[in-house]
């Protein structure tokens, strides 16, 4: 299938990564290569089969709602680049 | 021998017999890693402290008959992309270049039960996307057997440092060939466990249906015994199996009488390599010389595998990354006007080329227009690769094939290549799609030296058997042939320098 610069855009927007000039040319021409590999079932007869997500047979693992030990809000915080007053910061997101 | 060429249950006997104390040992590796790791590039960090702590408190719990382990005591290291409390945890990505995990995964916890000493954290492809150890953001690692060679990857650190004895193990972690590829690359020995057979919790996610951890070693009792203290089921990883491990080293007898081995005509056809194929070839006659039913089969699919494994794999990459925001851990850009500014300034930034390029790739497939043609598709062919798999083990034990098409190549020959690193992979991940267990065992050199890998598929949680046919084929070759002649190597790379 064709994968245009328009298409690499819309997907980098949605995966919401920037790209640079440089980096947009080398991933277009590569990521059309990759697309050709992956064409290569587009002709598998699959009619009629399940498709497979999981190799497992397991369903609906549950287990006993027990009280654990949390994480301290300290320790969640830890690796955060940026806190205010305890909780994760972020640029203002409303007016 | 040296300290560092010994195996496993060698040291463990030393240790037992107090002929080297626990400290001692992890000052001579990491000595030898502080000698020669500025030429190989092993290690992302060395945790040297806690390494000598761990060595005098591991000492004092054998000596106050606390602990009963063959691992007590042994010096290995762990891949940048299993959580290690307290320890950077990087991922090889200057995304997680300052994360600390808070927790210990489940597999490094379990070592440390066992008494295993943490000399540091190895080198990989940025978050295991790759096949040379090429795309790490903060070093490339050579191949110790030849340092104008890669290692493999993604776990390449983790090869090259057991095969120059700057570990005496380490653990890796698999989501197509990353063990198995470096482990053949390097002359060690590596093993995909089963999807399942041991947890997940703490390995920092790629493709969830494929991850899986595995270990790295010189020896196959070696490989058995980690594998068994590291297998079973974990609360927190709800598809771990609940089934009881059995004593993988029980497998290892030199005995593979009336085993039926499956040589899959596609796993040896003229796109690989010919010294590899006949080493694949000379395997053969070893295994049915020692007894064991050795005939061709088919899988007639192997067409559809690599893209299959990238579909699916790069999908599941595409929505595990995107946690990587700069808000909760790890790298944040320095200027940006809002919150989708922040965010994609920070992966534009953090993530190097062929992450970014796995995450597009991921997102395409997924996306409106093209899930069901390409990712649904794949779901679909992934149903055919299990069922003929399925149906090529009602007419053997073990498939047995090459791990890789070609022998470790020159740094730099393929990283401008992403297709032609991409279909390395072929005979590695039809394992991860099918979630079978797999060895992968030194089977001889090629013109270059350079080792080969001999790789057997087994039956699900059937490790057994596949150890038992590579500790077979170990033996019949000459145990640890491999070992001395790569220590040499090594020496007169060390000397080059």
């Amino acid at each position: 299938m064709n994968f245009n610069n328009e298409m690499l855009e819309h997907m980098a927007d949605t995966a919401r990564i920037g790209l640079s000039e440089g980096e947009k040319e080398e991933l277009l021409s590569t990521i059309q290569e990759i697309i050709s590999i992956a064409d290569g079932i587009i002709d598998a007869d699959t009619s009629g089969l399940e498709p497979m997500e999981h190799v497992t047979t397991l369903k609906n693992v549950f287990r006993e709602d027990k009280v654990d030990e949390p994480y301290t809000r300290e320790i969640i915080l830890s690796n955060a680049s940026e806190t205010n007053e305890g909780c994760f910061s972020v640029p203002k997101i409303v007016e | 021998m040296e300290l560092h060429e010994l195996s496993i249950s060698q040291l463990g006997s030393l240790i037992k017999n107090k002929e080297v104390s626990i400290p001692k040992l992890t000052r001579y590796m990491l000595d030898r890693i502080e000698k020669l790791d500025s030429a190989y590039g092993c290690y992302i960090t060395v945790a040297e402290e806690k390494a000598m702590e761990q060595a005098a408190d591991v000492q004092a719990r054998l000596d106050g008959g606390n602990l009963d382990s063959p691992l007590a005591g042994i010096p290995m290291a762990v891949k940048d992309n299993i959580c290690t409390k307290g320890i950077l945890t990087t991922c090889a990505s200057r995304m997680l270049y300052n994360f600390i995990p808070p927790y210990d995964a489940h597999v490094v916890g379990k070592l440390y039960e066992n008494g295993a000493i943490l000399l540091g954290k190895v080198n990989m492809d940025e978050f295991a996307m790759g096949s040379s150890t090429e795309s790490s953001y903060f070093k490339k690692t050579f191949n110790p057997l030849d340092t104008e060679r890669v290692p493999g990857g993604s776990s390449g650190g983790a090869a090259a440092a057991v095969a120059s004895g700057e570990a005496i193990y380490c653990l890796g972690s698999y989501t197509g060939g990353s063990i198995r590829q470096p482990a053949a690359f390097c002359g060690c020995v590596g093993i995909k466990p089963t999807y399942g057979l041991v947890s997940r919790f703490g390995l920092v996610a790629y493709a969830s249906s494929f991850d899986q951890v595995g270990p790295l070693t010189r020896t196959v009792s070696d490989c058995a015994m980690v594998l068994g203290a590291i297998a079973g089921h974990d609360p927190m990883d709800a598809t771990s199996t609940r089934k009881r491990i059995p004593d993988y080293t029980k497998a290892l007898v030199q005995d593979v009488r009336g085993l039926r081995i499956g040589i899959p005509g596609e796993f040896v056809d003229d796109s690989v390599d010919e010294d590899i194929r006949n080493a694949v070839f000379k395997a053969i006659q070893v295994f049915s010389e020692q007894g064991a039913e050795c005939k061709e089969i088919s899988i007639p699919v192997m067409e559809y595998v690599v893209p299959t494994y990238y579909i699916i794999a790069l999908a599941e990459a595409s929505s595990n990354l995107a946690r990587y925001d700069g808000v909760k851990y790890g790298y944040r850009t320095s200027e940006y006007k809002d919150l989708i500014d922040m965010c994609k300034r920070t992966r534009s930034e953090g993530f190097g080329t062929e992450v970014k390029r796995r995450i597009l790739l991921g997102t395409y497939v997924l996306s409106s227009g093209y899930f069901d043609a390409y990712y649904k598709k794949a779901l679909k062919a992934r149903t055919i690769i299990s069922r003929e798999f399925g149906r090529a083990f009602e007419e053997c034990d073990i498939i047995m094939g090459p791990v890789a098409p070609t022998t470790a190549y020159k740094i730099g020959e393929k990283i401008n290549d992403p297709l032609k690193m991409y279909m390395e992979d072929i005979f590695t991940v039809p394992a991860n799609i099918t979630g079978l267990p797999a060895l992968a065992i030194p089977a001889g050199i090629d013109r270059n030296n350079m080792p080969i890998g001999l790789q057997l598929i087994g039956k699900r949680f059937d490790e057994s058997t596949i150890f038992r046919a590579g500790y077979t084929f170990e033996q019949t070759i000459g145990s640890n042939w491999t070992s001395s002649r790569m220590n040499n190597q090594v020496n007169n790379q060390v000397k080059n320098k």
